[in-house]
């Protein structure tokens, strides 16, 4: 069985159920709905990151469903994230946010997931200036706040 | 947001930050994949981002490092501690106890801008701090992994004894801790402990968990001794939520005074009235890894108000290090025993609920001559065997052997499970049969030289629902097969210690592969999760993996290292789950006595060397081990926090200074690594 999905630009994409219900917002849509051939409208999700989403859900059609095993200290998760799932996140910055916005509003957790390890891979182990560079984040500590707040987290940077 | 139609080249505009432009929620699903000193310097980034940061910045303080403790002196950071610390503090993990100090200074002031204003206004960056968990950790010695140049100042400050706990005693009686702790770790012994048994026994109501002198890396010789009345008056204080107690205490008769008594508040008002009511009946595990020297029913159950007899929801009980001495176990006093299965009450009153649990050891060994010779200890059953096993001295076919051992094992277990199904049948009162029907489960099993039917009779005694097994060693097994040392991690939820290993040394295997039990990595991935999430030790031969060789030998042998790496991945994923692991010994199976000998000899330097080059393969070592490499998946043991040893000695593994570095920062017990030849 196959659903079309429609995204904000108007693009229909036909993929398999199974492929959409990666989803859970899609995966209740249809539930609620029940056996319909009507197309469901993405309003927040342009072709081209509908095309990278799907691409995902394709390739991992057949994992499992993850249990939520939410531990009390999420900063214990490591961050290694799968070869395949690394290489789908080789793509330009802004479809990079894009693709992380569109996990969230379909509710793919394990590709949130994946979107926010890359950027937080991103940053780790960079100094301020080249956190700022990566991402074109504006410095506005004057420089005077900038040491106080350097000493005030001295404790946590030594490694 | 754009909307592109054409996928090939979106328009990326260099100007944009897109990261500062994600909801809150999700920037905060970023960072929380960070670690701490990555949030410390991406707080320095914009004030947006440290306002993101803060919050998980200041979650939890840990300083483990001197440049740590140093920068948690200066005066920016105490400022940072009095705005963030109330608000976002919960948990303190702390290597060095003058570090108290900080906390201790803002809670003063706190206090005082209260009083002045009179009514708290609970305005932000004016809350007091609540710690929920406070880690107090054994000073440094892992330095000496690594080479000297590297930290030299590492090392953490002697504290003369006597301030020592005076600090830690007075921190625990503020509002830092008194209203809201719920885990407390001590593992740096103080030299009078009483002052702060005092204190824990008084002053702390919320505590649920609790571990004192044990674990962490603390050895045997340095738990504190204890005089038995001031032990038992400990256990028959402590915290009423407790649901985990680990109490690393010696009891000895001839202790000094000051050792001995304790005084407590409630001393008076302990009236008759409350002597039987069940004081403790959220505890579930109870450990006792020091030693308690006879005075085991004086500290733990004397007379009707005694301590194990308000425990009515104990599960397990031990007392791990007699265990590994195999000298004693606290369960097979008698006392302790008609305690636990409830009989031990007489007198007026109602009668006590059947509750706890007792442990037994089972252990099967055979002589140094190499005759299978069969012993069993501690049969202090009084139910009847249906096949009672004889010791023998003659020599028995190992599959006999095998299958009379595993009868036992079975019979034991059906004679305990038919004893406590007939005691739910009968009616409850005073006198009633079922009051005195020990419900027996498994602690230890030690078995030598165990066959398949054997693994058969752990594996289904250790998935039964009444099947508590804590401590599982298997010396030279024959026939244990990789599916059921899976089988076993996967049931047994209650395991704690595993060790699966081989007599045999590195000279008497030369030339040949000994017979090698060992869980291989395809059975491993296969089945479900392991079910051993309290596991502390675990001594197992991992194997079947297939690593890329150095050696060049081209064509279909040359294994593609990012599927060797996808594999251990997943591996290291599966031992990330075993959160309490202290001791982790992997690679070729084999006795402890045999490492260390090893070891002292210095050859595993210049094995590590010939194997480091690829050259001629050498006996008694793993290859198709984990390469224990940042770069195969290392770092997903992060979630390791309790390891303090880690056993490399027969394994090919990679680990260098990279590693070395890694394991010190994320594993703050860490102090034991064998197996590893430092660079020179």
């Amino acid at each position: 069985m196959t659903v079309i999905l429609v995204s904000s630009d108007n693009q229909d994409f036909k993929v398999d159920k199974e492929v959409a219900e990666r989803s859970i917002l899609i995966k209740n849509m249809l539930e609620d709905v029940g056996e319909s051939d009507s197309p469901i409208p993405l309003p927040n999700v342009t072709s081209a990151v509908l095309t990278k989403v799907i691409e995902y859900c394709e390739h991992h059609r057949n994992d499992p469903v993850q249990v939520p095993e939410e531990t009390d200290d999420p900063r214990k998760r490591s961050n290694d994230i799968e070869e395949w799932d690394m290489k789908f996140m080789q793509v330009d910055q802004e479809m990079l946010f894009e693709i992380i916005l569109a996990a969230n509003y379909l509710d793919i957790k394990p590709l949130l997931d994946v979107g926010c390890k890359t950027v937080a891979n991103i940053i780790k182990g960079k100094t301020p200036e080249e956190i700022r560079k990566a991402f074109n984040i504006v410095n506005d500590f004057t420089p005077e706040e900038e040491a106080q707040i350097k000493k005030e987290n001295e404790w946590a940077e030594d490694r | 947001m754009s909307a592109t139609i054409n996928n090939e080249q979106p328009p990326c505009n260099p100007n944009d930050d897109l990261v500062s432009h994600l909801p809150a929620e999700l920037r905060a699903q970023i960072i929380a994949h960070l670690d701490t000193p990555d949030l410390a310097i991406l707080s320095r980034v914009s004030k947006d981002w440290r306002q993101t940061c803060i919050p998980h910045l200041w979650k939890e303080i840990q300083l483990l490092t001197k440049n740590q403790m140093t920068g948690f002196f200066g005066k920016s950071a105490t400022a940072g501690l009095g705005c963030y610390g109330g608000l976002y503090t919960r948990a303190f993990k702390t290597r060095f106890p003058e570090t108290m100090w900080p906390l201790l200074d803002v809670d003063m002031r706190q206090e005082k801008a209260e009083e002045e204003e009179g009514m708290v206004v609970e305005k932000e960056g004016n809350k007091r701090i609540q710690l929920e968990r406070f880690d107090l950790l054994l000073p440094q010695e892992s330095d000496d992994l690594l080479p000297s140049d590297a930290d030299p100042s590492g090392r953490s400050i002697i504290l003369t004894n006597k301030s020592y706990y005076i600090i830690l005693n007075k921190f625990l009686q503020t509002n830092i801790c008194m209203h809201s702790l719920h885990t407390l770790h001590i593992y740096r012994v103080p030299p009078n402990p009483i002052r702060v048994l005092e204190t824990i026994a008084t002053h702390l109501p919320t505590l649920r968990v609790l571990h004192l002198f044990a674990g962490g890396g603390v050895p045997y010789r340095r738990m504190p001794c204890l005089g038995p009345e001031a032990a038992r008056k400990f256990l028959e204080n402590c915290p009423a939520g407790l649901e985990e107690l680990v109490f690393g205490v010696k009891v000895k008769g001839d202790q000094p005074p000051e050792l001995c008594s304790m005084t407590l508040p409630s001393d008076q008002e302990q009236g008759a009235s409350r002597r039987m009511t069940s004081k403790h009946p959220e505890l579930r595990i109870l450990s006792l890894p020091g030693a308690m020297n006879g005075y085991e029913e004086q500290v733990l159950a004397a007379g009707e108000g005694g301590f194990l007899q308000g425990c009515t929801g104990l599960e397990v009980i031990e007392s791990p290090n007699d265990a590994l001495l195999k000298n004693y176990w606290i369960t097979d006093n008698d006392t302790i025993r008609a305690v636990l299965s409830g009989e031990g009450v007489t007198g007026t009153g109602e009668p006590a609920p059947l509750h706890g649990r007792i442990l037994r050891r089972f252990c099967a060994s055979m002589a140094d001559t190499g005759l299978p010779q069969l012993t069993q200890e501690q049969q202090q059953s009084q139910l009847p065997l249906p096949q009672p096993i004889q010791q023998t001295q003659e020599v028995v076919d190992p599959s006999v052997r095998d299958e009379r051992l595993a009868n036992s094992i079975w019979a034991i277990q059906t004679t305990n499970r038919a004893a406590a199904e007939h005691a739910a049948t009968l009616p409850a009162g005073p006198g009633s049969p079922a009051l005195v029907v020990r419900k027996e489960v498994w602690h230890t099993i030690v078995v030598h030289g165990a066959g398949p039917l054997v693994a058969q009779a752990i594996v289904q005694t250790s998935s039964h629902q009444d099947g508590i097994l804590v401590a599982l060693d298997l010396i030279d097994p024959r026939g244990v097969s990789s599916e059921h040392i899976q089988q076993i991690l996967v049931h047994s939820k209650y395991l704690r210690c595993l060790e699966i290993r081989h007599s045999d040394n590195l000279s008497t295997s030369h030339g040949l592969d000994p017979p090698r039990t060992r869980l291989l990595v395809t059975d491993m991935l296969v089945s479900p999760c392991w079910g051993c999430l309290l596991l502390t030790n675990l001594h197992l031969e991992i194997g079947g993996i297939p690593r890329s060789s150095e050696s060049t030998t081209a064509g279909d042998s040359t294994f593609d290292q990012q599927e060797s790496h996808r594999i251990q991945r997943q591996v290291y994923r599966q031992l990330s789950t075993l959160t309490r692991l202290q001791e982790l010994r992997l690679g070729r199976a084999c006795e402890r006595q045999d490492i260390e000998t090893y070891e002292a000899h210095q050859q595993h330097q210049e094995a590590q060397h010939t194997i480091g080059n690829g050259s001629e393969k050498v006996p008694g070592f793993q290859r198709d081990c984990l390469e224990m490499t940042l770069e195969s998946g290392l770092d997903l043991l992060g979630t390791l926090s309790e390891l303090s040893v880690l056993d490399l000695s027969r394994m090919d593994h990679r680990v260098g200074e990279p590693e070395l570095r890694w394991m010190r920062r994320h594993w703050p017990h860490f102090r034991t690594l064998r197996g590893v030849s430092l660079p020179k």
